[in-house]
């Protein structure tokens, strides 16, 4: 038998090892810092108050840096060691690797310059601008490119399960990124997404989803499946099931998108199907579950000792808890409840800090000392590191578990006599503190665990050396591609990685076509409204406004057809009001209440007032003030080609609109500053005239931003005239 | 961009046929897997789920 010999490349697994740490913490930072807004928001207001630290631009930074930073430095870590190894060949291109790298690196770098000054394209999870969109599509092209290009100079014949999980992860993640992200770009920071209101909705959620199910668990079971039996030194408990819990998750996770659009105005045939799907889901994702935790069969002893499978027996758990309580929340008499309440939010973090974040940190323990050829610094602070990080999950999530719980239910009470038990919506906010309180420390605990996993990792890192080259040797094998006669079928696509992509991409294909294709094709799913009209410039304007604050990341637009929420908001929201809406707003959490009916139902200098000092205004409030939106000038010098973008989209401004539309917006914008001005007491005018005054505030941002708000849910109020 | 696949596309009839087409294809393809996996040699599965744990020179793969 000829022997052949070549080397690992472990330099690219320690880079990615360290990016992982490094946005990790910065992601939790990030965490932590709007954690604590929401429990002192009278610190950040009184001393903090700064545009580009407020909630609403500072969540989409944490979302962001937890999925693509830490998580995906994370996946790249694991696949770039377990990948070179289960092929047993060095990655194809060395200079592809580090491009990949760096070229990641770099986006995340863009995410950060951009989100906090609000640059944003306002859709959950998929937040960048659209020029950061190709740049993400194009590094994931490179590492596929790099994958596929391995695998195919591959030494040994079969490719492992992990493998399959990152091939699906590839051409998924792929799909969804690119059919998501289709936006017109206005300008350099600012574009459009090509859907509108429902259609958006449903893309964005079927995008949404499966951003968890591809992203943060595909790729995460394939570390699993090569991970979890390196480190029990013993094989996978069932190799079968683990080819069943393969074909059985990929195919149903892509269908499940609907259950986050419950009871809104998409078709209830989709809604169905979320449901139907997202039940089904329990059993392959608990078969995972089981297989990797029974892998652990006979070596239960060994848990105790090591402090990498305490990790992952952690994170197993916490996969199987969030993978039950998934389908539960996606029944309707429970997501009647947990709809934009906390418990959305503890549902994510058992999934992120618990099966994404403890697999990492068990991943990280056991990397280090073997590339560094050493031992880990300290084993007591691992272990410490361990307890610290569960008892940060437990504080973080029970709270949270029973805050949304409560909220819930306070939103739906009803007195006797048919009136809400809790009208004002700030009480319900106001009753969660503690839990706020709380859960801040959950997050801090955590976030303290991973700074010391960093030190711990730097000086096991400093007490080796770092073997940036591992010697491997392989069988040279010939006709590794050749099939046998009368051979089972997997056993030839499992050779065969192309053919594989297209199966796993037709298998994720078809739920994809299923849902959106009718959705976007069949009229009668968006029955048009006559009285609903495009935005007016102004609107239009402080609708861009509303996007780059994040307010949807606190307020819903979408009142459900249920009576608490018609009594508490108005009439329920109807598909055909969002067609003018690119890209659509209507929210996952409600830390404010609604906004979908607010157009009318406040006065202008209520508004001009409440976004100047929210907690004056509405006592308790915990929304940060919008002070900027008072001094600086409403930029209108794209207004233009706004509009045009508009009508390519297809709204139906009058041909020519772009050029007066400025004007347009004057106008009303003037009007809005009288009838603030004049409902101005005297004595807050600060000794100038009312027409000073007037000039003074009608160019401000804050002008728009009412106009959009007056604007909110107000076309299906009109009353057409009987012919 | 989306005009041109809708325009194709809207002559389609019966269009809420196509879930349940794709739920009919679910159900053959995963009894299709069961069946299949089900009946995979003993030896080829333990050839396989060996694979992370095999560091050393790969001695199963035979010329063919």
């Amino acid at each position: 038998m000829e022997v052949e010999k070549f080397s690992y490349d472990n330099k690219i697994v320690r880079n990615f090892a360290y990016a992982t740490v490094i946005w990790g913490v910065t992601g939790m930072l990030v965490g932590l810092i709007i954690a604590t807004q929401l429990a002192f928001p009278e610190f950040y207001n009184d001393y903090l108050g700064f545009s580009f630290l407020s909630f609403g631009r500072l969540r989409p930074l944490h979302t962001n840096a937890v999925i693509f930073a830490f998580v995906g430095n994370g996946i790249y870590m694991g696949v770039y060691y377990s990948l070179q190894r289960l092929l047993k060949t060095r990655m194809w291109g060395d200079k592809l690797s580090y491009f990949h790298f760096w070229g990641w690196q770099f986006i995340i770098v863009c995410a950060v310059a951009t989100l906090p000054f609000g640059i944003t394209s306002g859709k959950e999870y998929a937040e960048l601008e659209w020029w950061i969109d190709i740049l993400i599509a194009l590094m994931w092209v490179v590492w596929g490119f790099n994958m596929f290009a391995t695998i195919l100079v591959r030494r040994v014949q079969h490719l492992y399960v992990a493998i399959w999980f990152y091939i699906a992860t590839f051409v998924t993640v792929a799909m969804l990124h690119i059919f998501n992200s289709f936006e017109l770009p206005v300008s350099f920071f600012k574009s459009y997404s090509v859907y509108a209101g429902v259609q958006d909705a449903l893309v964005q959620w079927w995008y949404g989803h499966n951003a968890v199910a591809f992203f943060l668990t595909t790729p995460y079971l394939g570390l699993m499946y090569y991970f979890v039996p390196k480190a029990a030194n013993r094989p996978v408990y069932s190799y079968r099931l683990s080819i069943i819990h393969f074909w059985a998750l990929i195919f149903i996770y892509i269908w499940a998108g609907p259950h986050h659009l419950l009871y809104s105005t998409l078709p209830d045939w989709a809604q169905s199907l979320g449901v139907v799907f997202s039940v089904m889901l329990i059993a392959p994702s608990w078969g995972g579950m089981l297989n990797g935790l029974l892998t652990l069969r006979g070596a239960w002893d060994r848990v105790r000792d090591d402090v990498m499978l305490k990790f992952m027996v952690v994170a197993l758990t916490c996969y199987g808890m969030s993978t039950f309580e998934g389908p539960l929340l996606s029944l309707k008499n429970v997501n009647v409840i947990s709809h934009f309440t906390d418990w959305t939010i503890a549902h994510v973090h058992v999934g992120g800090l618990g099966w994404n974040g403890m697999l990492t940190f068990g991943l990280l323990y056991w990397l280090f000392p073997k590339i560094y050829r050493t031992n880990l610094y300290s084993t007591k602070m691992a272990n410490q590191h361990f307890w610290i990080a569960t008892l940060g999950i437990i504080l973080y999530a029970i709270p949270m578990y029973i805050a949304g719980f409560m909220q819930g239910l306070m939103w739906q009470d009803f007195n006797p006599d048919g009136t809400l038990t809790n009208p004002d919506f700030l009480k319900t906010v106001n009753e969660l503190r503690p839990f706020y309180y709380l859960r801040s420390l959950g997050g801090l605990l955590y976030l303290v665990g991973a700074i010391m996993m960093f030190y711990n990792l730097v000086k096991t890192a400093k007490s080796g050396v770092l073997l940036a080259n591992e010697d491997a040797e392989a069988a040279v094998t010939k006709n590794l591609h050749v099939s046998h006669k009368g051979e089972y079928w997997h056993k030839v696509i499992e050779r065969k990685p192309i053919q594989f992509m297209v199966l796993s991409l037709v298998v994720v294909a078809i739920g994809g076509i299923a849902e959106i294709i009718p959705t976007l094709i069949v009229k009668e799913n968006v029955p048009t409204i006559s009285t609903v009209k495009p935005y007016t410039p102004l609107e239009l304007e402080g609708r861009d406004l509303y996007i780059r604050e994040g307010c949807y990341n606190c307020h819903s637009q979408l009142i459900r057809p249920l009576r608490f929420e018609t009594v508490r908001y108005g009439e329920y929201s109807k598909s055909g009001e969002f067609v003018y809406d690119h890209p659509f707003q209507w929210g996952s959490k409600r830390t404010g209440p609604d906004l979908a009916r607010e157009g009318g139902l406040r006065s202008n200098i209520w508004h001009y007032q409440h976004m100047y000092r929210p907690k004056v205004v509405s006592p308790g409030s915990i929304m940060p003030a919008y002070t900027w939106m008072h001094d600086d000038d409403l930029d209108v010098s794209i207004l233009d080609r706004k509009i045009r973008a508009m009508q390519t989209l297809g709204v139906p401004y009058p041909k020519g609109y772009d050029k007066i539309a400025l004007k347009d917006l004057r106008k009303q914008a003037h009007e809005i500053a009288v009838d603030i001005v004049e409902n101005t007491p005297k004595s807050a005018l600060k000794g100038l005239n009312k027409q000073a005054k007037i000039k003074e505030i009608e160019k401000k941002e804050i002008i728009a931003i009412i106009a959009y708000l007056q604007r909110m849910g107000k076309d299906i109020k009109v009353k057409v005239p009987k012919k | 961009m989306l005009r041109f696949i809708k325009y194709n596309l809207e002559s389609i009839g019966s269009v809420e046929w196509y879930p349940l087409f794709s739920l009919l294809i679910f159900v053959v393809f995963f009894i299709i897997v069961v069946l299949r996996v089900t009946k995979m040699s003993k030896a080829h599965v333990i050839e396989l789920s060996d694979l992370p744990l095999n560091d050393k020179i790969d001695t199963n793969i035979k010329d063919l």
